[in-house]
């Protein structure tokens, strides 16, 4: 272990530490997510879902409390199914009366070759209940762009197929909006002890 | 008495440090040495395009460079660093001397794209690894489940 390593971890530890005797704070923020200064408002765009069906993404989020949103694609061989992996670990910690207040909506950045039926097999290797959206390129970027998502047209040359991700999963209530996102990066427990502070400050507001 | 005590230690490390320096002095270089460990594949979700991840520890006193990766079992290999929100292509990577590169989830992955045959777990995937210095390297890379991380 590199001392560099050591030093992160021994600040983590220490970070954990001042986070745990901050607890009695009434605004009992997030330790992982990031609280957004402005929320972000999902725009009404028409998608369709794994069965064909036409849905708008706002009425989508309004189904559960939480909703956590990703933007990525099924081609993608780190990231998006690394993230996805994750969410799925991270709620099946949770105990299943909040499990069951918060969806997960894979929307794809590839249109293209990610049909419905794709979409579908893709999500349930992960969980089977997790939702996912196909549509026109300029819809998905439109809501996309609302998350600050930013998103890149995939370049079709020759053997280079570029398609981009979200390093983001905004976490929208059922107003349709976003007030704290989480980065692709974080880990399972992470995403675990943040989510039931979240559905109480969402039932807060509802 | 004392003064013998004194002349006994001086001469012990006189002696230590001579044989210090034979030691050190009779160290050949070692060019790169290099070994791959914790490879692994996460069953894919995707039918055509899986990721392989592993580390190659270089315990020699000289840098080598990874320079290609390839498979059987994939129409194309290519090596991805994640920038974010965006793959950047990369086609060659450092191992440094007494260090090692890693490749790992959501940083520096490879990428098997056109995968002709179902991975499941139990399977495993055959990379040659080439090296610029080292020449080529074989790892049988199994087939992990599609959370798997290996142990930090």
């Amino acid at each position: 272990m590199s001392w560099a390593r050591r030093l992160a971890i021994a600040a983590c530890v220490l970070l954990l530490a001042a986070c745990g005797s901050s607890r009695d704070d009434p605004q009992d923020r997030p330790a992982n997510a990031t609280t957004l200064d402005r929320p972000y408002e999902l725009p009404h765009v028409l998608l369709t879902d794994t069965d064909g069906r036409r849905v708008d993404l706002r009425d989508v989020v309004r189904d559960k409390p939480l909703t956590l949103m990703y933007f990525g694609y099924t081609h993608c061989p780190d990231v998006c199914p690394t993230t996805m992996v994750d969410l799925a670990t991270a709620l099946r910690k949770l105990d299943p009366e909040l499990r069951r207040r918060i969806g997960v909506a894979f929307v794809t950045t590839d249109p293209w070759r990610d049909t419905p039926a794709r979409l579908k097999q893709w999500l349930s290797a992960f969980d089977p209940s997790f939702l996912g959206f196909t549509g026109r390129y300029a819809d998905i970027r439109r809501a996309a762009k609302a998350s600050a998502v930013g998103m890149i047209e995939p370049k079709r040359t020759s053997g280079n197929y570029e398609v981009s991700h979200s390093a983001w999963i905004p976490v929208f209530e059922r107003d349709g909006r976003a007030r704290v996102t989480f980065s692709s990066g974080t880990l399972p427990e992470d995403y675990a002890a943040d989510l039931p502070t979240l559905l109480t400050a969402a039932a807060g507001r509802s | 008495m004392r003064r013998l005590f004194v002349l006994a230690g001086v001469v012990v490390l006189l002696a230590a440090t001579g044989l210090f320096i034979w030691y050190a002095a009779s160290e050949e270089p070692t060019g790169p040495q290099l070994a791959i460990r914790d490879a692994y594949i996460p069953r894919p979700a995707s039918p055509d395009v899986a990721a392989a991840y592993f580390t190659v520890t270089n315990r020699g006193d000289e840098d080598d460079t990874l320079q290609s990766v390839r498979a059987s079992v994939a129409g194309e290999v290519m090596m991805h660093r994640n920038t974010g929100s965006r793959m950047e292509m990369v086609t060659s990577v450092r191992v440094p001397a007494d260090g090692e590169l890693s490749f790992s989830r959501g940083e520096l992955h490879v990428m098997l794209d056109g995968v002709t045959r179902p991975l499941q777990v139990g399977d495993s995937v055959e990379l040659v690894v080439r090296f610029e210095q080292s020449g080529e390297m074989r790892v049988r890379v199994p087939v992990r489940p599609i959370d798997y991380r290996p142990a930090a």
